[in-house]
């Protein structure tokens, strides 16, 4: 059997582990864009930042791929997508596959209309990979005013590694509040308010329309609603798009990124995709999103390495999770925060602690849980999302700091404890031949 | 593999367990000094109002962090800890590789490689683990600590929960 | 932390108001009601704070101040159950007597200071749990066992069987040989209880001690061969699947009293008194009747459950014969019927009365028995020992001819085998044992019982305080303490060279007394030793 995963991260990594513990026999080619060895995207800006050492980062140690025997394809990247022919084409190289995975990610998104990114380039960024990383740590030492388009996770990590560089950081905003996916207004204003003691500008509900300089050098922003700020240094970190633009005209169904089933299956046969580029079940919402978070695509890369194994694994589904730290506040949240008409929401807010805990109901389900500071315990919650559990019985203790198994129902809590399996990978019994 | 399976209707709510599980991981061993000597840590069951385990520490009083929790709720009680599942969300959502699993099953940590950066806690639907604020690989970043939840006992044959629950409310069997 | 759903007999509403200053103020005169009598010593170097004496404590009498990092005790409230010592991991923990007190009197003890105290506060009853626990002559200890030595020699246990197997009921007058042309006496047989040991579990009502206490002693009286009484609690539906092992009661409650009730038991049994509280009827007090006991009684969530003092439609002894008959008729006449007294004046003609009125077994309930509650200047003042009453009422039923138509239990204070040995040999059949079994699940004899705030779960319903007592640990030490006790019986029987408790019954011979004056002696019929 021959393996091919295309995309060397999380669900790349699962997914070869998944599929060794299966079959330890099958040939498996693990192809990465990157020369980097295997490590951690989320750590990039810890690392800018000069918070963590090096060796913190990395994944796996080296002889991952011997130990799993994986042939690994380093800093080549796939062009091309032959379905019928069941080939990939690899720097001009033909590679075929029996099984074959795209595990490709996500690429960063450059918002069209801005004028002078070309004319500045030396100083315009994105950064979304090790590589960004080390050529920002040797740029940033002559420049002093940083500016980050987007206060998403990406943009405000960011923003928080060029704090501990002690530059002079700015922070533009579309919406009208910071990480404006996971967070409610409230949460946001705390972030906000924890960032802006450590000297970070705001600028929301604005954007940057155009890049002033002179000779090549950027000296400022001019903002849509017209402010003029200074910079000598523009990060684009508005948004990662899956990396899907390349899979065109295959046949492959795709919306905002590979559509996927419960068994990780695109609609192309002995084709699986997961993490970043999938576009796999929302639970809360019913629908498929991409979630591109770290959990969900280890879960799917799983998932789906056991599937092309031979094993029927089931996708359960995932929802929306996030675990931030800005300053003193960190933050964990589940679902969707921000209540919608018909939602019922319960919070606790406790100000001298900045201790905020908020959860959104829908006919009681959690459609939506956040918790600022006061994070113990929070992945109850996920269960219960998950489990789409009606918490009537005990809603009157879920923002009690108190809040733990006992107050769940018996079924519930015997459910929980009085068993090892997971939640979230229930295997048939026995392995169907995919079709 | 033998893991601990609390049998909620034996509980007490006498903590004991907690107790145990503070001595078993302390250096010296001994009651006393374990709780006082050894570590600077949060306790869960005198920190309300404390989001934050530093600031609360410095408020209440240092004591050690135990790796099983009892949780109460009117009249039921039951003390839960990692249940090393057999697909593990924590491993899965680990942001650098620090959760692993070894040879034997268990679910457990390299304190060294942990950054703390809290997904572990995010993904655990069990609510199995904590903060453990003794340790720190990142000191740059406030309140950092490193994962912490049940390893098992690794040095004694019959975890040291299970072995002082007065009721036997933990049974440690394979199921 | 606790959460009670009770607050059990809470301390007058003056004390209460005392609590939300954090100090002790003084109101209307109630200088020394509220004076600690416990001191919680705690030796603070060992103090771990770990806070399971806070948690276990459900009279509030231990508390965490986090301000001052330190575990410390409102003593006014410890009464001395010492679980917190027990649960303490270091044993950091002693309680001791509060030590200051008034000048030593002997006609004025403290104790009868206190509850005079208490009564001039509140005007009201003080209730109590337990056993008279004032000084009066035991007579157990009074009275020692003979041996064989040279002459009848002693029965090696280990050697020869010790029969210790018991029946309790109403006895044939004698052995009728003649058959019944099948090569069977046709001697008449009556229902009687097959104990495999003489010792029977007392009546504990369900409410006066909890559900798996209750279990603990259905399981362990099943096992041992022997017997447990519901008390007059009423039997609860799950444990009807012990009924072939359960004395029911019918008292002048007549809670939980129904046909199936009767029909499900070994033995009902008509109790006329207790020997904690002659004369007056039971008392579940409002607190500790939980969901459970209403179901199980037949009466509101709640409400104080109290018996009335008499039965009402005894008020003869033949009335009571009819009541015996009546539950014949209803049972069919396929169980024994007891009749449970207090050991008082006249014991011995109130028996006699009982006997031909028709019961198969009388029950004798001397004044050292236990209650769940009961008024303390009752249980302490009124009754007399079973001792006495026993030897009284076992000689009389001899001397008129009718011992054989009932079987007499002893109940009231039994504390070791010796104590059994001896109430056999002073005529009983066999001996009911209520303290004696609480001793043995964890009980510490504190004497709050009334309260429904049992820190060990044995006399509490709560269901915070019910794991506290696991029903197989209850079982399990219950079942220990009647095999150790008819273990040591065996010895006992062997050493005085008899082999069967038949032998025991009544014989006075292997009884001597010790420092009694000649009118005791002569009333429990037996000789001063050295003689």
């Amino acid at each position: 059997m021959e393996y091919v995963i295309v995309g060397n991260s999380f669900a790349g990594m699962f997914a070869v582990e998944a599929i060794r513990s299966v079959d330890r026999d099958g040939r498996i080619i693990l192809i990465g864009d990157e020369t980097e060895r295997l490590y951690s995207r989320a750590l990039i800006h810890e690392y800018l930042g000069g918070l963590i050492d090096e060796s913190l980062i990395y994944l796996r140690d080296d002889a991952f791929y011997d130990r799993m025997q994986v042939t690994l394809l380093a800093g080549r990247r796939a062009e091309k997508l032959l379905p019928d022919d069941h080939a990939l084409v690899v720097d001009g190289e033909t590679i075929g596959y029996d099984k074959l995975l795209l595990a490709v990610g996500g690429a960063p998104f450059v918002p069209p209309g801005i004028d002078g990114l070309e004319k500045f380039k030396d100083s315009v960024f994105t950064f979304t990979r090790l590589s960004d990383a080390r050529l920002l740590s040797e740029l940033v030492k002559g420049r002093e005013k940083i500016v980050v388009l987007g206060a998403g996770l990406i943009g405000m990590q960011a923003a928080d590694a060029f704090v501990h560089l002690g530059k002079d950081v700015t922070v533009v905003e579309l919406a009208d509040h910071v990480l404006p996916l996971a967070l409610d207004e409230l949460a946001a204003q705390l972030v906000q308010e924890e960032m802006e003691l450590a000297n970070v500008t705001f600028h929301t509900s604005d954007s940057v329309a155009r890049l002033n300089g002179k000779a090549g050098k950027l000296k400022s922003l001019t903002l849509q609603s017209g402010k003029e700020i200074p910079a000598d240094l523009f990060v684009i970190a508005i948004g990662v798009r899956p990396n899907i633009g390349w899979l065109k005209d295959t046949g492959l169904i795709v919306d905002r990124g590979i559509v996927v089933d419960e068994h990780m299956r695109t609609s192309l046969d002995d084709i699986y995709a997961a993490g970043d580029c999938a576009q796999g079940l929302e639970l809360i919402s019913g629908s498929r999103i991409v979630l591109a978070t770290i959990p969900i695509a280890s879960e799917q890369g799983m998932i789906a390495g056991l599937n092309m194994a031979g094993q029927a694994a089931e996708y359960q589904g995932g929802i929306p999770l996030n675990a931030l730290q800005f300053g003193r506040l960190q933050i964990i949240s589940y679902g969707y925060v921000k209540e919608r008409k018909g939602q019922e929401v319960i919070s606790v807010f406790n100000e001298s602690q900045s201790a905020y805990k908020k959860i959104v109901l829908e006919d009681n389900r959690i459609a939506g849980a956040l918790f600022v500071r006061a994070i113990d315990r929070a992945g109850l919650f996920r269960y219960l999302i998950e489990e789409k559990v009606d918490v009537s019985p005990f809603k009157n203790v879920l923002l009690s700091d108190d809040f733990g198994p006992a107050a769940l129902p018996t079924t519930i809590r015997d459910e929980m404890f009085t068993t090892r399996r997971s939640r979230i990978h229930r295997p048939a019994l026995q392995t169907v031949s995919p079709a | 593999m033998k893991a601990v399976y609390p049998i909620a209707t034996r509980c007490i709510d006498c903590h004991l367990c907690e107790i145990a599980c503070i001595i078993e991981h302390s250096q010296t061993k001994s009651p006393v000094s374990a709780h006082f000597l050894e570590g600077l840590q949060f306790n869960w069951q005198l920190s309300r109002g404390y989001a934050d385990p530093a600031e609360a520490k410095a408020a209440v009083r240092p004591s050690p962090l135990s790796r099983c929790r009892v949780s109460a709720n009117s009249f039921r009680f039951i003390s839960t800890m990692c249940r090393h599942c057999e697909v593990a969300e924590c491993v899965l959502a680990c942001k650098n590789g620090a959760l692993y699993r070894d040879a034997s099953g268990r679910v457990l940590v390299n304190e060294k490689k942990c950054i703390g950066c809290w997904m572990c806690i995010m993904a655990c639907s069990y609510g199995a683990i904590t903060r453990n604020i003794d340790r720190q690989n990142v000191p740059g970043v406030a309140g950092n600590g490193v994962n912490h939840h049940c390893d098992l006992c690794p040095n004694r044959r019959t975890p040291a929960c299970v072995y002082v629950c007065p009721t036997q409310a933990l049974a440690y069997e394979e199921r | 932390m606790i959460n009670p759903l009770m607050t059990g007999n809470a301390p007058a509403a003056d004390v209460q108001d005392l609590e939300s200053l954090g100090i002790c103020a003084l109101k209307r005169g109630q200088y020394f009601s509220s004076m600690p009598e416990y001191y919680v010593d705690r030796d603070q170097a060992k103090c771990i704070k770990c806070l399971v004496c806070v948690r276990q404590c459900p009279y509030e009498a231990t508390f965490y101040s986090a301000e001052m990092n330190i575990v410390t005790n409102r003593h006014e409230n410890c009464i001395n159950c010492r679980r917190c010592e027990a649960m303490c991991p270091t044993k950091c923990i002693r309680i001791k007597r509060w030590g200051s007190g008034f000048r030593p009197n002997e006609h004025w003890t403290e104790k009868h200071i206190r509850s005079l105290y208490k009564q001039a506060d509140t005007g009201g009853v003080l209730l109590t749990g337990c056993g008279n626990d004032l000084y009066y002559s035991t007579y157990f200890d009074r009275i020692v066992l003979d041996a064989s030595q040279v002459t009848n020699p002693s029965i090696d246990p280990l050697r020869e069987p010790m029969e210790l197997r018991t029946f309790v009921g109403r006895k044939a007058e004698r052995i009728d040989p003649s058959g019944n042309g099948q090569g069977k006496p046709s001697t008449q047989k009556f229902p009687n209880l097959v104990c495999e040991t003489p010792i029977i579990f007392a009546p504990m009502s369900f409410g006066a001690i909890s559900y798996n206490f209750q279990e603990g002693l259905a399981i362990a009286a099943s096992e041992a061969g022997t017997y447990f009484d519901t008390g007059e609690g009423g039997l609860h539906p799950n444990f009807y699947k012990y009924g072939k092992r359960a004395i029911v009661q019918v008292a002048s409650g007549r809670f939980g009293v129904s046909a199936d009730y009767l029909r499900s038991a070994a033995a009902v049994e008509i109790k006329i008194g207790q020997g904690a509280k002659p004369g007056i009827g039971g008392h579940l007090p409002g607190e500790k009747v939980t969901a459970e006991i209403s179901r199980t009684r037949m009466i509101p969530e709640g409400s104080d459950a109290i018996s009335p003092a008499p039965q009402h439609d005894i008020y003869s002894i033949e009335d009571l014969r009819l009541l015996i008959y009546a539950i014949k008729e209803a049972t069919e006449y396929t169980v024994p019927i007891s009749v449970k007294i207090a050991a008082v004046h006249n014991v011995a003609a109130i028996a006699s009365g009982i006997v031909r009125a028709g019961a198969d077994i009388v029950v004798i309930d001397g004044f050292r028995g236990g209650t769940g509650a009961a008024p303390t200047i009752i249980r302490d003042h009124v009754g007399i020992p079973v001792e006495l009453a026993l030897a009284q009422v076992d000689q009389r039923l001899r001397d008129e001819g009718i011992r054989h138509l009932a079987s007499i239990i002893a109940a009231g204070g039994i504390r070791n085998s010796a104590d059994v040995v001896k109430a056999i040999a002073l005529g009983a059949d066999a001996v009911y044992i209520g303290t004696a079994a609480m001793l043995a699940v964890g009980c510490t004899l504190c004497q709050q019982c009334h309260r429904g705030k049992c820190a060990w779960g044995i006399t509490t319903n709560r269901s915070d305080l019910l794991p506290r007592l696991p029903i197989d640990y209850a079982a399990e030490r219950l079942s220990n303490l009647l095999h150790a006790w008819s273990h040591e019986v065996k010895e006992m029987l062997g050493l005085m060279g008899l082999n069967s408790i038949e032998s025991l019954r009544g014989n006075r011979l292997k009884l001597r007394a010790v420092g009694m004056t000649e009118e005791e002696s002569r009333i429990l019929g037996i000789t001063h030793a050295g003689i």
